[in-house]
């Protein structure tokens, strides 16, 4: 009984939390439509306390440049043809040139240190995730031919394949966890944020800034934690 | 709850505070070195750590495998070297396991053409091959070649097959086109290969000064830790010392260009410097530093006979002093285009007894026809102000390929070597036909070819048989048609191990499908005396075999099978504990097999459990004598030997029919000669096709402009390649770079195969051409 009576406790002590610090239902990667988020059988939290969720589910987002000009919205699709595999590094998807500026790395980052719009491609400058290194092009490179050398048949995973677990939140109205390993990818506003960002991913509450005070990363092969396992 | 449609103003707002935001959080410490990457988070994906199939950084990947493909690729954050970072070659590694052509049968030529059979038919041939060039031409009439990308146990047993068994020392690999002159000069100097230092010192270093060395696109993980280290301490100051602006000088704070040869001037005139400024670590230098000179006046080993042995004799301070004299700053400004202040700013920085100095440098100092000179002159200025195996200071030379280091240097897989020690030492043939189990005297006494050496005894129809393994000497040697022809030459009969089809192929009377990588398990050893161990991960194409399996199956038909019993399941575990008993000294043990498969990498000496970060130095040290701060062992008199090396021209300069120097190398998104990373999409596309950069004011004055077609020729040859001007590299005034990647524009047969005396390495950077438009 007391077991039990435990185990409720800290369930209610959970909710509470997140109905106190929660930010964002709507964030998770792979829902479109966030009024479809399935209420927890016990406890309608949606009904009896409204998250912050709610403020944010319906904000909507329509990147345009300063001249007013609508930019084109990147989608997901965009984001897997420029990888060999989801988690490679993106090739560049414009022309460069190969007269670099000094320091290394500056004809990119004045472009992709904020973002902003470009008017020769009618688009947002993505932000890149890792502005602290500078030698971009040891894993970004530019396009020169699309012919092939010869034909390649590997077959890497893609964005759309990956349903990992732990994607949803714990409890509705929760936070959802971090969907995919972080890596150099730590500062999360750059793709979750910003004009550039891909409409699908884009965050509703950027101004929020500290995003792992309520998303943490999730490891989906974990096992439970019990007291005195290693 | 509906959000009412925003005004435009509002958008703008909004827009703006996004923005900064943004911006805003790139300010927020994120992660340099990822931590948390290794948390896995894509479901049925198993990931296996593995070394990088390319560079000698030896970087650690984690491979994602699901259903028997690799699929994804992360950089491994449990390893010390590049902490989760890859490069572009590196990330996408796994791609080229999957190009279309790959070779999964052996071939044999049968009436001119490559007919596919069956891998165990072509193994036959291979060994009857072997048996009736030993009876009618004698043992040293067969050869092997195989490459810094073998792994350790390749290595190993192509060299207790030939050297131990069969009893020849016809075996080279294309290490000593690569890192030969980096090996003579540790052992004149300091008598035992290898760097002392480790990459950590990047993190302790005040000023980098990189040798000759475009890390920006060569060791690219590196150059970025080294960047990072930067840009967390704004003191930190990188000199770049080169023939050619590379992407390296972009990054650099300083750029010094020197004349192509001079660099052995300049070094030089940076020690007389320190001495005249009075900078010289006296204490250290008493207690650790040796004088000595060698020959002079060298030559440079065109000849077909050429036969050179340096021999070393004493000097003291004094007279090493009084030989400075003519490299002043003043003297040597007057020819190696590096002004007196540069040569002075060079010697501060090294002289300064406050500042930490790491020197990196890899083919620019070793493909020269004085590189075991230009490696000896780097050691001489970090000895001299004592700036050595201390965390920080640090002359490290870096190593090209993935186990030039593990399998060519530490196996010993050339001529003169052995697993441990030369062929030359009577103790160490007698360890090894002990720990090999041969009869006394198996093993030959004589060292036979060099790689130069071998490919013109084949030229010449001493050698008749070579076995070429995981390298494409095809694309690779110097002075390329004498060689290419001289393979394909009547009695002449070639075997090639490889997993694509290349030009050496070609050329090649039996094809043999290699398994590649994470297709068998290995070790590949790095830059920093790490070895790495990897498992096989998936299983090869069609019959495609590991070349250490090959030549077991090679020796077995040999009936050579006692010296090789292991089972095909264990055999690299027994081969392992066997080659360690080679190593079994503080000086150099390795890991237990246990240990490697455990750790991403673990640094030899790898004594009492635990790794050698610095050698020589005491505190980090096990094998040095514990009562001294410093013990540089490798030598009998436990000094590092200060050895005296003048300034000699190079074996060919322009002049004026060839006015031009040729320099060749590398770029980032190729490996060597493209022969993988061409069949991998992305980094094809990147990079198509060589190109010839040649400077603005050479391509004014020639009329030529950037992507023109332009006419490259030598004594030896010529090609038609696109001119690069203002491209990714430029080149001094008179000075023309071309990549070696591009098995359809072969620069080789321009190159002269010219080579330094003593390393017989051969120098890539320096000849004469010509540039014409077309």
């Amino acid at each position: 009984m007391m077991v039990i009576a435990n185990n409720l406790l800290s369930i209610l002590i959970l909710m509470m939390i997140n109905i106190i610090i929660t930010s964002g239902g709507n964030s998770q990667v792979n829902s479109t439509n966030s009024t479809k988020l399935k209420t927890h059988p016990a406890i309608n939290i949606r009904e009896s306390a409204p998250s912050e969720a709610n403020a944010y589910e319906n904000r909507k987002f329509v990147p345009f440049s300063p001249d007013g000009i609508i930019g084109k919205s990147r989608v997901l699709m965009d984001r897997q043809k420029r990888r060999a595999y989801d988690g490679a590094p993106p090739k560049i998807p414009h022309a460069t040139t190969e007269t670099y500026a000094k320091p290394l790395g500056s004809e990119c980052t004045t472009c992709h240190t904020n973002g902003g719009y470009v008017k020769d491609y009618q688009a947002f400058a993505p932000v890149t995730p890792h502005p602290n290194w500078s030698n971009c092009r040891q894993c970004h490179v530019p396009m020169q031919t699309s012919d092939l050398f010869h034909f390649n048949k590997f077959e890497g995973i893609s964005q759309n394949e990956l349903k990992p677990k732990g994607l949803t939140a714990f409890l509705p109205g929760g936070p959802p966890p971090i969907p995919h390993a972080v890596g150099f990818r730590g500062s999360c506003l750059s793709c979750h944020a910003g004009a550039a960002a891909i409409a699908r991913i884009r965050t509703t509450h950027p101004d929020r800034i500290n995003c792992r005070q309520c998303h943490v990363p999730s490891n989906a092969n974990a096992n439970v934690w019990q007291r005195g396992s290693k | 709850m509906q959000i009412a449609e925003k005004t435009r103003r509002e958008f703008i707002k909004e827009l703006a505070i996004s923005a900064a935001l943004v911006s805003a959080s790139s300010l927020i410490p994120g992660i340099l070195f990822a931590r948390d990457q290794a948390t896995p988070t894509l479901e049925n994906i198993d990931w296996k750590k593995t070394p990088c199939r390319f560079c000698g950084v030896g970087c650690g990947l984690l491979v994602g495998l699901q259903a028997g493909k690799a699929v994804a690729v992360k950089g491994d954050p449990n390893s010390s070297v590049n902490k989760g970072l890859c490069c572009v070659k590196g990330y996408h590694s796994i791609l080229a396991l999957y190009g279309e052509d790959r070779l999964t049968k052996a071939q044999i030529r049968k009436n001119g053409k490559m007919v596919e059979v069956p891998i165990s038919e072509a193994l036959d041939l291979v060994a009857l091959k072997i048996k009736e060039t030993i009876k009618e031409h004698g043992k040293n009439a067969v050869s092997i070649y195989g490459s810094g990308q073998w792994t350790i146990p390749d290595g190993y047993c192509a060299s207790k097959l030939f050297k131990g068994a069969i009893g020849t020392n016809n075996v080279e690999a294309n290490a000593r086109l690569c890192m030969a002159s980096a090996v003579t000069g540790f052992l004149t100097t300091f008598g035992i290969d290898e760097p002392m230092g480790c990459y950590e010192d990047i993190e302790h270093s005040d000023v980098f000064i990189l040798w000759g060395n475009n890390m920006a696109e060569m060791h690219p993980v590196l150059f970025s830790r080294m960047l990072d280290h930067r840009q967390k301490n704004p003191h930190v100051k990188i000199i770049d010392f080169a023939t050619r602006k590379t992407r390296t000088s972009y990054a650099s704070d300083h750029s010094i260009y020197f004349v192509p040869q001079t660099d052995l001037a300049v070094a030089n005139a940076i020690c007389h410097e320190i001495i005249a400024q009075n900078r010289v670590n006296q204490s250290f230098v008493d207690a650790n530093c040796a004088f000595k000179q060698g020959k002079t006046n060298i030559g440079y080993g065109l000849e077909d006979d050429f036969k050179f042995k340096d021999e070393l004799s004493d000097i003291d301070f004094k007279k090493y002093s009084e030989y400075l004299k003519d490299y002043s700053a003043q003297k040597v400004a007057a020819y190696s285009g590096v002004s007196i202040s540069d040569i002075k700013l060079l010697a501060n920085y090294y002289g300064d007894p406050s500042k930490k100095v790491t020197s990196f440098w890899c083919m620019g100092p070793n493909q020269h026809t004085r590189g075991t000179w230009i490696n000896n002159l780097i050691y001489n200025i970090h000895l001299l102000t004592g700036k050595i195996a201390t965390p920080g200071n640090n002359p490290f030379s870096l190593t090209g390929q993935p186990s030039a280091c593990g399998t060519v240097r530490e196996v010993g897989t050339l001529t003169h070597k052995l697993p441990h020690g030369v062929v030359t030492n009577q103790e160490d043939r007698e360890l090894a036909e002990k720990i090999w189990k041969l009869p006394p005297g198996s093993i030959d006494s004589k060292p036979t070819h060099h790689t130069v050496s071998m490919f013109r005894a084949l030229d010449r129809g001493e050698i008749k048989f070579m076995w070429i393994q995981v390298t494409n000497p095809m694309v690779t040697m110097p002075n390329l048609k004498r060689y290419r022809n001289g393979a394909l030459k009547d009695g002449r009969f070639i075997v090639v191990s490889d997993v694509y089809p290349t030009p050496t192929t070609e050329v090649a009377d039996v094809v043999l499908p290699s398994a590649m990588w994470i297709e068998r398990e290995g070790f590949y050893g790095n830059s920093e005396r790490r070895t790495q161990h990897f498992e096989k991960l998936l299983d090869p194409p069609g019959e495609a075999m590991s070349d250490t399996w090959q030549l077991i199956e090679i020796a077995k038909r040999l009936g050579y099978e006692h010296l090789f019993p292991w089972s095909e399941k264990e055999h690299i575990e027994k081969i392992w504990a066997e080659y360690r008993l080679f190593h079994d000294n503080p000086k150099h043990a390795m890991a237990p097999y246990d240990e490697l498969k455990k750790n991403p990498g673990l640094q030899w000496p790898f004594v009492n459990g635990k790794e050698t970060k610095r050698r020589f130095a005491s505190k980090s040290d096990p094998a040095c004598d514990q009562s001294r701060e410093f013990d540089f062992y490798g030598k009998p008199d436990h000094k590092a030997w200060v050895i005296f090396r003048p300034y000699e021209p190079p074996a060919e300069s322009p002049d004026k029919d060839f006015p031009f120097w040729l320099n060749t190398g590398r770029v980032i998104e190729h490996w060597h000669t493209g022969s993988m990373t061409r069949r991998i999409p992305i980094l094809h596309q990147a990079m198509p096709n060589s190109y010839a950069e040649i400077n603005p004011e050479d391509a004014l004055e020639l009329g030529v402009k950037n992507n023109d077609w332009i006419k490259l020729s030598s004594r030896r040859g010529e090609i038609r390649i696109r001119a690069s001007v203002n491209g990714r590299g430029i080149p001094s005034k008179g000075q023309v770079f071309v990549p070696f990647f591009d098995e359809s524009l072969l620069i080789n047969e321009l190159t002269l195969d010219a080579y330094c005396p003593i390393s017989n390495q051969p120098d890539y950077k320096k000849c004469a051409i010509k540039v014409e438009r077309v």
